[in-house]
């Protein structure tokens, strides 16, 4: 891959958050790249690091307590890491828009809806007052808001929780970003409105061509949006991949334990969802080997004592397992979900 | 709007009309006039002067002549100014104690609020720790000890400032900084504790991943959602102002409608007493109003409405 096409490049990436009782490592040596018009799926469960990856992406971390301890982010050719939080407003927001997991408390409660959206227009081109409404206008109804104009000049707290996603997506694309993030984007609607939040989000990236990274716990929202994903745990990427690769033949037996855990319609009655048991690793004291070792039902003893390397199955389809070392022995995943 | 404003006018009136009604009998229930003193005037002259201010008539009478006269705005005669009514004594002390207020209202607003944010963008480092050392001392130092104390100091020993008197604008700035003291000192210690609860909103982070520069975040998004608990202390914020003028206005010998209040008690001059009294609640009641208006403009999720449980 020539590394100067990336959209997007972030290189050994670890942020920490400073504590009385000492130093949480939320993410340590991650490193992945997102190209233009493509989307990027980060999954796994609570705490483990996806959503403060992305914020270190646009420097949101708040610091203190949090800080970037080492790493670079590479976009559009400067590296943000390095980057004055001068300079960093003016890329937050116009380069780079986020949407949040909850929609309720994400939007202020004593601003319209318009002036929330109109300042960004006015900050980032300058536009004037006019100018800026009728482009949100259109933004609006582009996403879907019926009598835009009214809209407009109502308060949050008028809207429902997927009407007022709809407002942050809207927002978020004012000014036709590079790059979309997507924080748990669904994870606060119910149901029938997640899916029409995602089909939203697939039609306006075909319509505006920006990319997207989605964070989720649900492996089954992503595998509709993105072409790549990226499995987190306890703060390091354990594998990535096409969705066909993490589908159709995942390696780490964390992922084997979030496919079986992820419900599906065409499964039979019977068929029980399988939890992972036990809790992520306490990030405090990182554990010296793989952070999965305790969950983990092929665990052998190396797995414990040292962290292990990545292995390249495929090209782009790494995995970080001792399982995938020539001496270890044999486990596979089959299609139904049972590892053999 | 309309509807809930009538309500609120109606029920103003009847707490006024209360007040009235209360304060009346409870005047003419402490023993001793307006008319007896040391020196023992004689019987003639006596019966002459209740005589004169209708002060021999029934109660009840005296109480409904009184509601005529207040209908017309009209508050009566004084019994100690010779010659003055009551409504000159409004006429001269008003503007005064209206400017102090004016004046400590506006300082402790503007002063409390930037405080407040000052110490909550500077969370645990020296200008919170200076702010909140400040309103500690304000919220427990009371406002006679700091007005003697503004007085002798800053006033008596440096003469900075006049110490006494009014006519100037410098006359101002010692009663007004011992009447804003506690009301800085609590809206700092509100625009402090919310500011901080703000800042840590998701929509403060969504203001910032927008690009939004820091000090429209600090003003526009934050200070707007912080202000709404300042809000909610300005209803005893305008009590406190009223009742804390009478004692500085006594301290700075300010001649005010405080001080007409604080004498006319000790010398029983009913209407002086009656006068003061409608006054203060009358403003309490608007300023109460106002406030509740002021709720609507600074949160859009309020809406006033006459109807009850809406």
């Amino acid at each position: 891959m020539q590394q100067l096409h990336h959209l997007l490049e972030v290189d050994n990436l670890s942020t920490s958050f400073f504590t009385y009782a000492g130093e949480v490592r939320a993410v340590s040596g991650v490193s992945f790249y997102i190209d233009e018009g493509e989307a990027l799926g980060i999954v796994g469960e609570s705490g483990c690091g996806k959503s403060v990856t992305v914020q270190s992406v646009m420097r949101l971390i708040p610091s203190p307590p949090g800080k970037i301890v080492s790493g670079q982010i590479r976009f559009l050719g400067q590296d943000l890491v390095k980057l004055p939080e001068k300079q960093m407003t003016t890329i937050r927001g116009k380069s780079m828009g986020m949407i949040f997991q909850d929609p309720m408390t994400s939007l202020n409660p004593v601003l319209t809806i318009g002036r929330q959206m109109t300042e960004v227009l006015q900050r980032h081109e300058g536009l004037g007052k006019q100018e800026a409404m009728d482009r949100a206008e259109k933004y609006l109804e582009m996403v879907g808001i019926p009598n835009c104009k009214r809209r407009l000049k109502q308060y949050p707290h008028e809207f429902s929780g997927g009407m007022r996603q709809r407002v942050m997506i809207a927002m978020a694309l004012l000014c036709n970003p590079k790059l979309l993030i997507a924080d748990e984007p669904t994870t606060a609607l119910d149901v029938t409105i997640q899916a029409q939040i995602l089909e939203l989000m697939k039609d306006l990236k075909q319509k505006i061509n920006t990319s997207i990274i989605l964070i989720t716990h649900d492996l089954g929202v992503v595998a509709g949006l993105c072409s790549r994903i990226i499995v987190m745990y306890g703060g390091k990427i354990v594998e990535s991949g096409t969705v066909q690769d993490i589908y159709k033949s995942p390696q780490h037996p964390y992922t084997w334990g979030l496919l079986k855990s992820v419900p599906r319609l065409d499964a039979l009655s019977r068929t029980k969802l399988v939890p992972i048991h036990g809790t992520p690793p306490d990030l405090l004291k990182p554990p010296v080997g793989c952070g999965f070792t305790a969950r983990c039902a092929h665990a052998m003893k190396i797995c414990a004592e040292q962290p292990p390397g990545i292995t390249e199955i495929n090209p782009g389809h790494q995995v970080a397992c001792w399982l995938l070392h020539p001496d270890a022995p044999k486990s596979t995943f089959d299609e139904k979900g049972r590892v053999g | 709007m309309a509807r809930y404003l009538f309500g609120r006018i109606v029920s103003a009136l009847l707490v006024v009309w209360l007040v009235v009604t209360l304060t009346f009998f409870l005047m003419h229930a402490i023993p001793g006039g307006p008319f007896s003193s040391e020196k023992i005037l004689p019987p003639a002259i006596m019966e002459n002067i209740n005589q004169r201010y209708h002060l021999n008539d029934p109660l009840a009478n005296q109480y409904l002549d009184y509601l005529k006269n207040i209908a017309h705005f009209n508050f009566g005669p004084t019994f100690r100014y010779e010659g003055r009514t009551v409504n000159d004594l409004f006429r001269e002390g008003l503007p005064k104690t209206i400017a102090l207020g004016l004046v400590a209202t506006v300082l402790a607003l503007v002063g409390g609020t930037m405080m407040g944010i000052i110490a909550a963008l500077k969370q645990n480092k020296a200008p919170d720790y200076i702010a909140t050392f400040l309103a500690t001392i304000g919220v427990s130092v009371p406002s006679f000890v700091l007005a003697t104390f503004l007085q002798y100091f800053v006033g008596f020993k440096t003469h900075w400032f006049p110490p006494i008197g009014w006519g100037e604008a410098k006359n101002l700035v010692l009663p007004a900084l011992a009447l804003s003291a506690y009301p800085i000192a609590q809206i700092t210690r509100l625009t402090r504790s919310s500011m901080l609860d703000v800042l840590n909103q998701d929509y403060i982070r969504t203001a910032k991943s927008k690009g939004l520069p820091g000090y429209i975040i600090v003003l526009r998004h934050a200070l707007r959602n912080a202000l709404i608990p300042v809000v909610t202390f300005m209803g005893p914020f305008f009590a406190y102002i009223l009742t804390g003028n009478f004692v500085v206005e006594y301290v700075f010998n300010i001649p005010g409608i405080g001080q007409f209040f604080v004498t006319s008690i000790g010398n029983r001059d009913y209407p002086v007493i009656m006068g003061t009294t409608i006054l203060f609640a009358t403003l309490l009641v608007t300023f109460n109003l106002l406030v509740d208006i002021a709720y609507t403009v600074v949160d859009p999720r309020i809406k006033l409405t006459g109807r009850k449980g809406a």
